[in-house]
């Protein structure tokens, strides 16, 4: 992701490429959310390439 | 709201500093109002309004929603929230289980609906209210936004000269994943 790109998750706040990457290296709630965000997507992605 | 004029709803509007609990309950309790949009931070029992005072909350003021169909753009606000508004007599309840996420550029546009990162997930949350206000009803409604964000995130993994698109597909699932109702489904405006 692009430096000015950020993630924002609800009321948690806003992200940038390098804060995400803190906080899921943090282990912290935000970081989390983001691994299971991601994790989400990926599962979805495979089961719909399987078909 | 322009989708509720051309409808011929009568629309009222809190921004800012007027989406407090004050003007909000007295818009619900005094205004004939069928269906409310919320667009505030949320957790699982409560959406909060301007500089996060809690303007609706699980058995606090949740019988506010008594007889009306709402639209909680706000994080978690389904879990337990949701539940209590339709226990209070609410007709229905549509929101997300889990945080509403998105990707931004502030440098490609300041609006979410002009940032062409931000724009997807706006624009499919947006389907909710406007297929309401087209006379669907709430189970409907639901599963025309979700089949749009699957159009959406169909199109954005085909956006390889983006970088970004993996993360904007990815904040779409998430997104439709949280998406749900409760209440009656077969509610209508």
């Amino acid at each position: 992701m692009p430096r000015t790109v950020t993630l924002n998750i609800g009321s948690h706040g806003s992200f940038t490429r390098d804060q995400s990457m803190e906080q899921v290296s943090g282990h912290t709630e935000i970081g989390e959310l983001i691994v299971q965000m991601q994790m989400s997507y990926l599962r979805s992605f495979k089961e719909r390439v399987n078909r | 709201m322009d989708a509720a004029s051309q409808k011929g709803f009568l629309v009222f509007e809190l921004p800012g500093a007027k989406a407090n609990k004050s003007d909000f309950e007295s818009y619900l309790n005094k205004q004939n109002i069928r269906f409310v949009m919320f667009n505030g931070h949320g957790a699982p029992d409560l959406i909060t309004g301007y500089k996060k005072e809690v303007i609706l909350q699980a058995g606090k003021n949740d019988n506010l929603l008594k007889g009306k169909v709402a639209y909680a753009r706000s994080c978690y606000s389904l879990s337990i929230l949701g539940e209590s508004c339709i226990t209070a007599g609410a007709d229905g309840f549509v929101g997300y289980k889990l945080p509403f996420m998105f990707v931004s550029d502030p440098t490609r546009g300041a609006h979410p609906l002009k940032d062409e990162l931000a724009k997807p997930c706006f624009v499919t949350s947006n389907i909710i209210p406007i297929s309401m206000l087209k006379g669907h009803t709430v189970c409907e409604t639901v599963q025309k936004a979700k089949t749009e964000i699957q159009k959406m995130i169909d199109y954005w993994e085909t956006r390889s000269d983006l970088v970004e698109a993996p993360m904007v597909a990815a904040c779409l699932y998430w997104n439709g994943s949280g998406l749900d109702y409760c209440g009656n489904g077969d509610t209508k405006l």
